[in-house]
Formats: C-alpha cells, sequence, structure tokens
C-alpha cells in the first residue's frame, strides 16, 4: 500500500467507511511506516480535540420578526401569484395563464437584456470552487492552480 | 444528523408554503440553532451569523412550495444553508480577516465552571481559540464539510446532497482538512 492511499484510507476509516480487510492491510502498512502512523496519530487526535474543545456556541439571536418582514415584502409579485394560486378554483387553469405569462415574461426580458447589453452577474458555481478547492494545496504560480482558482472566479485560496 | 427536531417538517412546509406565519415560526424555533451555529461556526462571527440565519430563512420560507417531502428536510435545509455561507464567504472574501476583535464573540465565550481553576480555565479557552482558529484557516469548502460532519454528523451523501457535490469530493474535501487540522493543532 502506498503511503498517499493509506493516509487516505486513515481519514475514511475515521468515518467509520473502511472495510474490515483493507482495515487489515492499513493496519499492517502503519506497523511497518512511521510518516503514517504519526499522520494517523495527528489525524485522530486533531479530529477528537475538535468535537472536545470546540468553543461552545452562544444562544442563537431571534430574528423570527426580521424574517417575517423580509419575507413578506420580498416580492409583492410573489405573494400576489401565490395568493392567486391560493385562491384560483382551478389550479391546472392558473398554472397554464402563469406559464404564458412567465414565457412571455422571459422573451421579453432576454430581447430587452441582449439589447442593454448589461455585464452578466457571476453566478456562483459551486462545482467549480470544489474544484479550485481540491488543487487549492497546488503551489500558487502552477497553471493548475492558476486554471483552478480562474476557474472558480478567485486566485489563491485562504 | 445529529439530534434531528421531532416536528413533522414535510407538513409545515406544506403550510409554511401557504404563508401560514404559525408554521414559519415553528419551523423556525425548530431548526433556528442549526442554522446559526453552522453559519457561526463557518464565518465565525455572531453577526454575519445572525444574518445568514434570517436569509435561510427567508429563502426557505420563500421556495417552500419546491420542497418535496421525498428528500429529508434538514438535506433541504442544509443545502440552503450552505449555499448561504458558501455566497456570503465569497462575497465578503476581502473584508473578514480571522484577527478581526468584532468577530468571534459568541464562539470564544466561555464560562468558567463552579470547581474550575483559573489555570484550567486558561488552557480551555486556548484550546478552544486554537481550534477556532484552526477550523478558520481551512478553505471555504473543506471548512463547510467538516463542520457538517464533525458537528451536525452529516453523512458524507448528506454532506455531497447540501454541498451540490460528490461523495468523492467530499471525502477528498475531509482527508485534506484533516491532514491541515492535523498540522495546525499538533
Ligand atoms: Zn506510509
Amino acid at each position: 500500500m502506498r503511503c498517499r492511499k493509506a493516509q487516505m484510507f486513515i481519514s475514511r476509516q475515521l468515518d467509520g467507511r473502511l472495510d474490515e480487510e483493507t482495515g487489515v492491510v492499513l493496519a499492517t502498512h502503519l506497523c511497518a511506516c512511521a510518516d503514517c502512523a504519526r499522520f494517523a496519530a495527528l489525524v485522530r487526535e486533531s479530529w477528537r480535540r475538535l468535537a472536545a474543545d470546540a468553543p461552545a456556541v452562544g444562544t442563537t439571536p431571534d430574528v423570527f420578526a426580521g424574517i417575517v418582514e423580509r419575507a413578506t415584502r420580498a416580492s409583492p409579485l410573489a405573494a400576489w401569484l401565490g395568493e392567486l394560486w391560493r385562491l384560483s378554483p382551478s389550479r391546472a387553469a392558473t398554472a397554464g395563464v402563469l406559464a404564458s405569462v412567465t414565457a412571455i415574461g422571459v422573451t421579453l426580458g432576454t430581447l430587452v437584456g441582449a439589447r442593454l447589453d448589461a455585464p452578466p452577474t457571476a453566478p456562483v458555481l459551486l462545482e467549480a470552487q470544489a474544484l479550485a478547492d481540491s488543487f487549492a494545496d497546488l503551489p500558487l504560480g502552477t497553471p493548475l492552480a492558476d486554471f483552478a482558482a480562474s476557474f472558480a472566479g478567485r486566485r489563491g485560496s485562504p | 444528523m445529529i439530534g434531528e427536531p421531532d416536528v413533522d417538517a414535510a407538513a409545515l412546509m406544506a403550510r409554511a408554503a401557504d404563508g401560514d406565519r404559525g408554521a414559519w415560526r415553528e419551523l423556525y424555533l425548530a431548526y433556528r440553532d442549526y442554522v446559526f451555529r453552522t453559519a457561526l461556526r463557518f464565518l465565525g462571527s455572531e453577526a454575519q451569523a445572525a444574518d445568514i440565519t434570517q436569509d435561510v430563512f427567508v429563502a426557505l420560507f420563500g421556495r417552500a412550495r419546491q420542497y418535496k417531502p421525498q428528500a429529508r428536510f434538514t438535506t433541504f435545509l442544509f443545502r440552503v444553508v450552505a449555499n448561504r455561507c458558501l455566497n456570503e464567504r465569497a462575497r465578503a472574501h476581502t473584508r473578514l480577516h480571522d484577527d478581526d476583535a468584532s468577530k468571534h464573540d459568541a464562539l470564544a465565550r466561555l464560562s468558567a465552571g463552579p470547581s474550575e481553576n483559573p489555570e484550567a480555565h486558561l488552557r480551555r479557552a486556548e484550546s478552544a481559540a486554537a481550534v477556532r482558529r484552526a477550523i478558520l484557516a481551512l478553505t471555504e469548502w473543506q471548512r463547510l464539510a467538516v463542520i457538517l460532519s464533525r458537528f451536525e454528523g452529516l453523512s458524507y451523501e448528506e454532506i455531497a446532497l447540501a454541498m451540490s457535490t460528490s461523495v468523492g469530493t467530499v471525502e477528498s474535501l475531509l482527508f485534506r482538512a484533516r491532514r491541515k487540522l492535523g498540522e495546525l493543532l499538533r
């Protein structure tokens, strides 16, 4: 077993996701490899400390009034549509009307948007950030690290 | 998930979708602590965590109709939480600093036990501060995976769903996070 693989298995074992057979192979490796044995001890201890020594979280502040206020004023259109939906005698018909209105709106919006040539707001691509994180340990300036960082819309890693 | 509230979240969400304030309140009371502490551990700031808590519930009630009872409610909830936390971090990336004195207030607060001597209390406070710094030193993705795994007890599959990623990525994130935590907390 290679050290890199062994260390991955140590992490997997901490999550209770290592099968028994691989566990035996890992234990054999740890007996023979001082580096991995040290890694295992370090990782297990820090994982334990994370839960044991984590600072206590105080009382959650009550922000319900603000939520109601924001949720209610967030979108008068959405509230109006919701009310229409609730009171509608035939939801199928209402859905048809709403879908048509939405389709017309989207088409017009696209046309107007294209004409205004507004700069698009960059969406946060969760997958892109995961990729960047996977390469986060690479030295800055390497082509792969640059690629990963630019792909996620940011350079480097905190 | 650790200590999931004993409420019928699906029924409450159905009522919440119809604008039922009573259902909003019940959902809020049942799940606010999960949202707040996850955001607090992730961002390290009580004020920002309170903002995120508001954002999450506003989004939750706004999208109550999209919730399908087939999916576990907590999976749906943590997805919204994860999104908000990651977006907040991306947005505020430049203005957040670990040494900001106004941060970590609730996280840093430790009360001495009645029988605890001042030295033991100081040691505990120092250790807590080291753990807090170590968590905040992880990349956003690693940190979120660690918080959901270690503090909320989510499985790889649940974390993958919350973070819109694969189980393999979750495993890799946790491995890298542990390696870094091992170095930082040695
Ligand atoms: Zn080895």
